[in-house]
Formats: C-alpha cells, structure tokens, sequence
C-alpha cells in the first residue's frame, strides 16, 4: 500500500533471437497537496520549496510519473518546482487564477510525450455569497492510444470553513457528479476518467460515499458506469498490521493533524476511477501499484509542529493494454 | 399503507416553491435588463434563449430526421440596431424546480443554488473582459437608419 520504488518492469524475452518489443508504459498519476501555498497564498520558505521539488524530482524520476497534481500552490511555486526538475518534456496546466472572488490553488504538470492537453475549465457551486471549488477538469489525449482522459482535480474546501455535516459538502459532491454524468451521457462508449485531490473527506464520508458515488464495491463500479471505483477505501485502516514485539512502521491516512480527537490520520487524498477501467479497454486500473507514496523524512516532517507539510502524496497506476 | 396524501401534499409545496423560484430567476433577469438599459440608452438587451443543437458531422445531420435537441443560452442583442439578432454570451441550464441552475462561459461551469448567487454569477459574467468586448461589439452596432446609409452610400 506505501512504499517508493520503480513500478516499470523489464520485459523478458523467451528466446534470444526472439524479437520482443517493448510493453506499454504505464501511466502513472501523482496527486499531492503540497501545503505551500495555502488558498493560492504564497508561505512557504525557500527551503520548503527546495524539499518539494526535490521529492517531486525523485518521484517522477523513481516511478516514471506522467502527470503530477498538486495541491496548495501558487504560479511561483508551479515555476519553482518546474525550473528544479529541469525536464524539457513537462508541460503544465496552472489553475491557480481567481474564479470570480474565488481562488484555485491546483496545478497539473505533466509529460507531453505521453498527453496533450485537450480542453480544461473550472467547476463551481455558490450558496448566497459563498463560492465553493468543485474542482478543475482537464481532458487529455493520449499520444499512443488517442484516447481521452478526463482528469478532475480537487482541493475541496477545509472542514474549518465547511464542517464534516455542513450539507455543502454534499452538494460538491453532487454537483461533481452532475459534471461526470454529462460525460458519461454524451457518448456511447465507456469514458475513462480520474478523480484525485484532497477532498477534506473521508473516502466513507457521505460526499464522496453516497452523492459522487465512489464505491468500495469494485464489482458493483465494474458493471455499473453510475459508479466510480474508490480504491482508497483501502487506505482507511492501518497498513500494516499490528504484531505483539515488533516495531512496524505503518500509517492511516494521508493527511496527518495532531489535534485529530478520534484519529490523527484522515484520507482525504484519493483518487477514483470510473468504471471503464475495471473492464477490457485500453485502459486497466493496477491497483496493486496505486499506493500512498511513503518516506520517513515526510513523515517525520508531518508530525512535527514546525513544518508547513500534512498530506502525503498519492499514485494511481493505469496500465495500457496493446490492441484493442 | 403507503402515504398517498402526505406524498401529494409534499408535491404540491413543491410545486409552489418550483413556481416561486422560476419566478425569482425572471425577476433577476428582468432586472438585469432594466439595469442594462439603463446605463446603455436601451442598446443591451440580455435574455435566455433557446438554440438547436447542431451535430458536428454534417452528413449526420442531413439524415437525421424527428424532434431537434435544444440548448439554452444566455444572450444579448441591441434592439435599436438593424442586426437584432441575439448573440450568445454564455450557457444556461435551469434545473425542472428553478434552482440550481447552472451558467458556463470562458471554461468555468457555474451552479447557483439561490437568487444571491444567482445574481453574484451574472455580475461577474457582465464584469468578464472577454463578455464585455462582446457586449460591446452588441452596443456598437448600427442603427437602421446608419446602417442603410452605409449600405447605400458607395464610393464616387
């Protein structure tokens, strides 16, 4: 469920004379919510943007990531954190403008050898004088396959502005639904779309749970397109189990506040998958490699009261299968 | 025993409340448009129109018969002008009980769930520089006294 380590695996060759061409990458999607940049805010210090770029650098280095979603960040990090990974091949999308009286803080960077940036907008939902982020909508064509990807990026807001029953919560979660149907009801065929951020909800929570309809129930996500696939239902729990005698490190959650009453930890970094994923298209969800992204510098940094960093980023891995 | 007097009860509350949001939403528009007239001598008039919706393969849409798919729209025109017509500014969706409803323009989908929303969405859809050029363009046009002049007036 955590770890950090390279995903791609070596093809193997039956017989040496055998020509073997090379298997399709996966693609593979980062979220993370940096906390630099707060409401789009710039706080952070220059060594804590030297941290994040150089952790984001590892990351796309180590485990080949193709899009990275960020939380948190203003167009000064976005070029910050673009001039230290110094790879000619990223691309980005700065949502980080002022819709109305309302602030985004998301970027998306991503590789353009792999993805093309179709089309993009935001979504918003206001109550009287109060504006909420629904989320930002990217969709992407990729380079190999000529598929759509549909990306939907999420910083809902904090449960200090909008508390966990505040029935807002809902109708984010309603109104992003309302999005993904139209989607879904525009064409026959099976749209492959993503949902990542950090939702300041749990994956149980009623938002996600009953209104986005982002089941744990991979076979009922599977068979219906109503549903998308919530695979951070499984990072609720603790990682690893507990053993009498033995000092294990495990977490519970992405999102790490000390003043937690009944847990510390929260996962309100996810990411979702619609149906087509789990079915025979070119585009297969690997759960088995969708993790947490874990370090115990991270960690560490999370827990003390002296940093600016709370969440922990997260992966999805989508593999691509040749010929269909 | 189901219910069936509270359920139609329950229906017609509803019905009343449809009625007084889809009342609400005229009203703000109805002002929107006294506002406008005001400050731009009448030459802006802003109003939701009706479109059909057109299929992007040409050919598809030679052979398709039966009822048209439509679209709402917000849209504005210059009654004083010889070009009348409504040009669109941006899409509206109103949902069957008046609110919410939803307004898109420049890449941003827009839900109101209530009349102060509502009208907080409008004034930042009149306040966007790429509506105002538009708007703008709509105020600037012609005429129909000018506009024959131009017409029939030809180089010596």
């Amino acid at each position: 469920m955590l770890g950090f380590g390279s995903i791609s695996e070596a093809p193997i060759s039956a017989l040496p004379m055998e020509i073997v061409l090379p298997e399709p990458k996966p693609l593979v999607i980062l979220w993370w919510n940096t906390s630099l940049s707060p409401l789009g805010e710039s706080r952070a210090s220059s060594a804590d943007k030297a941290y994040v770029s150089a952790y984001l650098t590892e990351i796309r280095r180590n485990l080949n990531v193709d899009i990275m979603a960020l939380g948190e960040v203003c167009t000064e990090d976005v070029n910050d954190i673009i001039a230290a990974i110094g790879d000619p091949h990223l691309s980005f999308h700065d949502a980080t403008h002022m819709v109305g009286r309302c602030k985004f803080d998301i970027a998306v960077l991503f590789d353009r050898r792999r993805l093309s940036l179709d089309d993009s907008g935001s979504i918003l939902d206001s109550f009287g004088k109060t504006t909420l982020k629904v989320g930002e909508k990217l969709r992407f064509i990729s380079s190999e396959s000529g598929e759509y990807l549909h990306l939907f990026v999420s910083h809902w807001p904090s449960r200090l502005h909008c508390h966990e029953f505040d029935p807002k919560r809902k109708e984010i979660g309603t109104s992003l639904r309302k999005t993904l149907d139209e989607i879904r009801n525009a064409t026959a065929s099976q749209q492959y779309i993503v949902l990542m951020g950090d939702y300041n909800d749990d994956p149980c929570s009623a938002s996600l749970a009953d209104h986005l309809l982002a089941t744990r129930d991979r076979e009922l996500a599977r068979t219906n397109d109503s549903f998308l696939y919530n695979p951070c239902w499984r990072w609720l729990g603790e990682s690893e189990p507990f053993v009498h005698g033995q000092t294990i490190k495990s977490i519970c959650g992405t999102h790490y506040y000390s003043g937690g009453a009944r847990s510390r930890w929260f996962t309100f970094d996810q990411i979702m998958f619609s149906s087509a994923f789990l079915n025979d298209g070119p585009y297969l969800l690997n759960e088995r490699k969708s993790m947490i992204i874990w370090s115990e510098e991270l960690e560490s940094r999370l827990r003390s009261p002296k940093e600016i960093f709370d969440h922990l980023p997260v992966l999805g891995v989508i593999d691509i299968k040749e010929n269909v | 025993m189901t219910d069936f007097r509270a359920a139609f009860q329950a229906g017609q509350e509803a019905a009343i409340q449809a009625e007084l949001a889809r009342k609400d939403i005229d009203n703000v528009f109805s002002e929107i448009c006294a506002q406008l007239a005001e400050v731009t001598d009448g030459k802006v008039e802003i109003s939701r129109q009706e479109y059909e919706k057109k299929n992007p393969n040409p050919f598809v849409a030679a052979i398709i018969f039966g009822s048209k798919e439509m679209y709402s729209a917000i849209a504005a025109r210059n009654p004083k002008a010889m070009d009348n017509k409504f040009r669109q500014i941006a899409l509206w969706e109103q949902g069957r009980s008046g609110y919410p409803c939803k307004i898109s323009w420049g890449g941003t989908d827009h839900t109101c769930h209530d009349r102060q929303s509502l009208e907080e969405c409008l004034a930042s859809l009149l306040g966007d520089a790429v509506v105002g050029e538009k708007l703008r363009g709509v105020m600037m046009l012609p005429p129909p006294q000018e506009a024959d002049e131009s017409t029939t007036a030809g180089p010596a």
